[in-house]
């Protein structure tokens, strides 16, 4: 069984910046993910991480990986973790492949993007619907499509499918769009984009492809209609934690309880970073930062554990 | 002599799904040829025949079609044609 004193589950922001610190902590660290992706890499343009103005989600996490190789860390790419156990000093660590031990854990799983869970919503994906808007926004040129979620990423992909959708709608649960300030100055200024507020999105329709999106406006409860050919949906994410239920704590969402000083969960000796914690702003430099807290509160940890 | 499986993929430059699912099988020390679509837009209509659906990245094994980035899918399509 190969022994580490650290184990970092999770290949975004969190776990990267978790595994560059930890290594430079000389910790003897390995890094298990089940892809390098998280949802950075599935954002179009990031403008908010300091020292990039503008840069794709993607290219950035390039970065963040080049960096972190560069430092003495064990990585298994393309495995899964899918349970922990106590031991008598540490955890194992089993994924479906193999089995490792460490003295502490960082989960830093990151979250997964959420379905509506409506009508018709599993028979028109690839047929119109689609979660990955840097995927398939090309497959609608010059075509009216609909973004449902008023956040950052709805806005965002609202604005990156100007490029190719002769019409936008965007779709917003509540009354008002919750994605930042300039985003929504942007969004008015463009006048491709038709927002509608109040929406609670019921049906998808259509016969062969998605045709019509059907929802209710909520104040005066009337049903409405929306001619489209596709529709992104873009409503948030769910934290991956299904492998740790029963062993540390979760709230109502299913993220992970944390102490938000040191990022320690529940149970001692598992540590937690980024979207699959409890920390409302789901933000890359937020995962950075937790990241950093995580592997130097787990490096304290160890140290105590040694002497 | 056993025949080589034929691997065959649809993606995008801007498609971050198709850029895990690509690294995967460069990971697995696999070949396969690639069609961009923004390079060759023409194949667009050819992919969405043979996959009866828009969305990428589409994976073909031999004649096994696989949507989006679905390791466990991709593992058992690779090791049912003998590709690993």
């Amino acid at each position: 069984m190969e022994q580490y004193d650290l184990i970092i589950l999770g290949g975004g922001p969190a776990g990267i910046t978790a595994g560059i610190y930890a290594s430079r902590k000389k910790l003897k660290t390995l890094l298990i993910t089940k892809e390098f992706l998280g949802q950075v890499g599935l954002s179009w343009r990031i403008e908010n991480y300091p020292g990039f103005p503008k840069i794709n989600g993607r290219d950035l996490l390039k970065l963040f990986h080049n960096h972190l190789v560069q430092n003495e860390i064990t990585i298994q790419n393309y495995e899964e973790a899918i349970k922990i156990e106590k031991l008598n000093t540490g955890f194992k660590l089993k994924t479906k492949e193999k089995e490792y031990n460490s003295l502490a854990i960082i989960i830093a799983t990151g979250a997964e993007l959420k379905k509506l869970n409506i009508k018709n919503e599993d028979r028109f994906i690839g047929k119109g619907i689609s979660y990955c808007l840097t995927c398939d926004e090309k497959a609608f040129e010059n075509k009216k499509v609909a973004v449902i979620g008023g956040g950052n990423t709805g806005a965002e992909a609202a604005i990156s499918l100007l490029k190719f959708a002769s019409e936008i709608y965007l779709l917003e649960y509540l009354d008002h769009l919750t994605c930042d300030e300039v985003l929504k100055e942007e969004i008015e200024s463009q006048s491709r984009i038709q927002v509608i507020t109040n929406a609670e999105t019921l049906s998808f329709e259509g016969n062969e492809e998605l045709k019509k999106i059907v929802y209710q406006e909520r104040k005066t409860r009337k049903i409405h209609e929306i001619e489209t050919d596709g529709c992104f949906i873009q409503i948030g994410v769910m934290p991956n934690t299904e492998f740790v239920k029963g062993l540390i704590d979760l709230n109502k969402k299913g993220e992970i309880i944390s102490n938000l000083k040191t990022m320690e969960t529940s149970h001692k000796g598992i540590f937690v970073a980024g979207d699959v914690c409890d920390f409302p702003f789901k933000q890359i430099i937020v995962a950075a930062s937790q990241g950093a807290s995580a592997a130097l509160s787990a490096y304290l940890y160890i140290k105590e554990l040694n002497n | 002599m056993t025949e080589k499986v034929k691997i065959k993929i649809y993606s995008s430059p801007d498609c971050s799904y198709c850029y895990v699912v690509k690294d995967y099988l460069s990971h697995q020390g696999i070949e396969l040829e690639e069609i961009d679509l923004y390079e060759q837009p023409e194949k667009r209509q050819e992919m969405e025949e043979i996959s009866k659906q828009k969305n990428i990245p589409v994976l073909i094994i031999n004649d096994e079609i696989i949507i989006g980035w679905k390791k466990e899918k991709i593992d058992e399509a690779l090791k049912k044609h003998g590709a690993i």
